[in-house]
């Protein structure tokens, strides 16, 4: 994520500081709670881009949050805050799927689902989310680490338990599926007067 | 070509600003408020415990013995699922391969297997599978051979049914050869004299192999 958030370089919080991941697992509540209010976000973010409805999204993230705060104590390698962060987004989605169903989500990709949303009305977004909608869940999730959240290959590889090399495969794979869909979804717009 | 993937970054960037200061910190102050949830399950744990009856308490002492077949095992399972809402956990993986273990001795293989298969999933697919792992090793250390048996049954059973599939099975494939490698360092590291329980030959196990699906191992 480009914009709000910052880049890999964590000037700007994100990815968090080995230092402050220390503490927030040994149990420095403030720094716990500045970290997840920056995650937050990223989570609602990459639950709506996997299709879910803002409301399934911000609930989901609610809940994922909830699951880090009684995990975090676990995390014994700092380095590897991003591929337990995921891990937990991740299960949190696949359980919530597992329930609703794949019919319904999928029809919440519609040119504009949500009224009240301003980017979901907007026209620049409705390619893209177009072109997503017809992925499958795992490129959908591989590229969305790798071209949104920025993640190595190494970290979705341990996220999804999966060799590095075969990451790097599928997210060649993915990114030319999703380049080949766009190009399609952009001929197939309709342009507007 | 990088529009797509400039798209795909903006509308990402757009959808987190959208969410409301308001609601994050509600949520963040949601899950770090133990104080505030604590009397909620309190009272779900006091009403739950009511709806199911205190005279029922020595029954659910008996079904927590019960195992698959057994008349009194899905009413041990309900009582499980009841305990995990209101957040009273329990050892669950190490109660799994205890009751698979009670079946390899009465021989329903079958049944051990898949009650295994269930534990291995839900292991992988917890929000910290690596400490769940690390538990279920453990806890194997701690059974029979013959329910490791059927646990490394559980793992190539797993693999090959999954074989085939790209998602989730990928997932599960290559978790279940990590813990099958993990598993099968484990236990060739036995002391040769650490017989099993019952005082059998500890040597007639086979080795376990693990199928690598397409032959793909690193």
């Amino acid at each position: 994520m480009t914009g709000q958030s910052g880049s890999r370089t964590g000037a700007s919080g994100w990815p968090p500081s080995r230092p402050h991941i220390e503490r927030a697992r040994d149990g420095d509540s403030d720094v716990l709670g500045s970290i997840l209010l920056d995650g937050f976000p990223r989570l609602v973010a990459f639950y709506r881009g996997m299709g879910l409805s803002r409301a399934d999204s911000e609930e989901l993230a609610s809940e994922a949050v909830e699951g880090m705060v009684k995990s975090i104590r676990r995390l014994r390698e700092p380095d590897a805050f991003e591929g337990w962060f995921w891990t937990i987004a991740r299960n949190r989605l696949r359980s919530r799927l597992r329930r609703k169903g794949r019919v319904e989500r999928e029809l919440e990709y519609g040119p504009v689902d949500d009224p009240e949303s301003i980017v979901m009305a907007r026209q620049e977004h409705v390619t893209i989310r177009m072109a997503m909608a017809r992925l499958s869940d795992r490129d959908r999730q591989i590229l969305w680490l790798r071209e949104v959240e920025q993640l190595s290959h190494e970290e979705i590889a341990y996220k999804l338990t999966m060799r590095p090399g075969a990451v790097r495969v599928a997210v060649l794979r993915a990114r030319r599926r999703l380049t080949e869909i766009y190009e399609s979804e952009s001929h197939s717009a309709p342009v507007e007067p | 070509m990088t529009q797509p993937f400039d798209d795909l970054r903006r509308y990402a960037d757009d959808l987190a600003t959208e969410v409301s200061p308001f609601t994050a910190h509600r949520a963040v102050r949601s899950a770090m408020s133990p104080d505030v949830r604590r009397p909620r399950k309190a009272v779900v744990a006091l009403v739950a415990t009511g709806l199911l009856g205190l005279s029922n308490v020595a029954l659910a002492a008996t079904a927590d013995a019960a195992v698959p077949g057994d008349a009194l095992y899905g009413m041990d399972r309900a009582y499980e699922q009841v305990f995990d809402f209101v957040g009273i956990e329990n050892a669950r993986v190490a109660e799994r391969l205890q009751e698979a273990g009670v079946l390899v001795e009465r021989g329903e293989l079958g049944v051990a297997l898949d009650l295994v298969q269930e534990t291995l999933t839900k292991v992988l697919e917890s929000d910290d599978p690596e400490a769940e792992f690390e538990a279920l090793v453990s806890e194997v250390a701690n059974v029979p051979d013959a329910v490791a048996d059927v646990v490394f049954e559980g793992l190539v059973k797993i693999a090959r049914a999954t074989a085939s599939s790209d998602e989730p099975g990928a997932d599960v494939r290559e978790a279940a050869r990590l813990l099958g490698q993990q598993l099968r360092d484990l236990l060739s590291g036995r002391p040769d004299d650490a017989g099993p329980p019952d005082g059998s030959p500890s040597d007639t196990r086979p080795s376990p192999s693990i199928p690598e699906p397409g032959g793909n191992q690193p």
